[in-house]
């Protein structure tokens, strides 16, 4: 049996620990199909005091700090509980944990857009393709333009399918 | 033997914007883990290079 691939394993321990996340960004075009790359996961965390909690448990079962921070400060539940993006960096790879999306859409108001799949025995929810595109209309940054050619042909070619 | 039905057009390789559009059906044909797979061996392709680059600029 090979060996489980880095961004796999920290799904698997975000699951594990019984995190409600939505998988966000690129890794969700990649979910969707779409051929792009990136080098983190982005995940949309559902901000209740319980969540948070695990979501606390399972970054500091991977060793999570910060990476904007030279002092290699642990998010804790104060940092999560907010609207903002954790940008951390783990074990497993770099991880961001992001309380918004778009400008203040959050895990409950964004979940109707988005579909769960199976990977490797695990239930991952992810953001709609379509959503996605929107989410990065609204961004408006050029590497979210960029990448946006990409995902539009990627929904056109899975309505010909 | 015809059948009398016209062949179906060729799919487009590439459409209006550059989009290789085989790459895309190629990952659409791949499963969710394998997706993830290839994802993750561009980002250890890409570290492998970053790192032989600092490396070299010792």
């Amino acid at each position: 049996m090979p060996a489980e691939i880095p961004l796999v394993e920290l799904l698997r321990v975000l699951v594990g620990h019984g995190v409600e996340f939505i998988v966000v960004g690129g890794v969700a075009a990649v979910l969707n199909g779409a051929p792009v790359t990136t080098f983190d996961l982005d995940i949309l965390h559902r901000r209740t005091p319980e969540n948070v909690e695990r979501l606390v448990a399972a970054l500091t079962a991977i060793d999570a700090v910060f990476r904007t921070d030279a002092r290699r400060i642990r998010p804790n539940a104060s940092h999560l509980m907010g609207p903002g993006h954790a940008l951390l960096e783990t074990r497993l790879g770099v991880l961001d944990s992001l309380g918004t999306i778009e400008t203040d859409a959050t895990y409950d108001t964004v979940f109707e857009d988005t579909f769960v799949l199976e990977i490797d025995g695990m239930m991952i929810r992810s953001l709609e393709l379509r959503r996605l595109i929107r989410a990065k209309e609204i961004a408006g940054r050029p590497k979210d333009f960029a990448v946006l050619p990409v995902l539009r042909a990627t929904l056109e070619e899975r309505g010909r399918s | 033997m015809h059948d009398g039905l016209d062949p179906p057009a060729p799919l487009p390789l590439v459409n209006a914007d550059g989009v290789d559009l085989t790459l895309i059906r190629w990952t659409l044909a791949l499963s969710p883990l394998e997706r993830l797979r290839v994802l993750q061996g561009h980002i250890d392709f890409a570290v492998k290079v970053r790192d032989a680059r600092r490396n070299s600029a010792r």
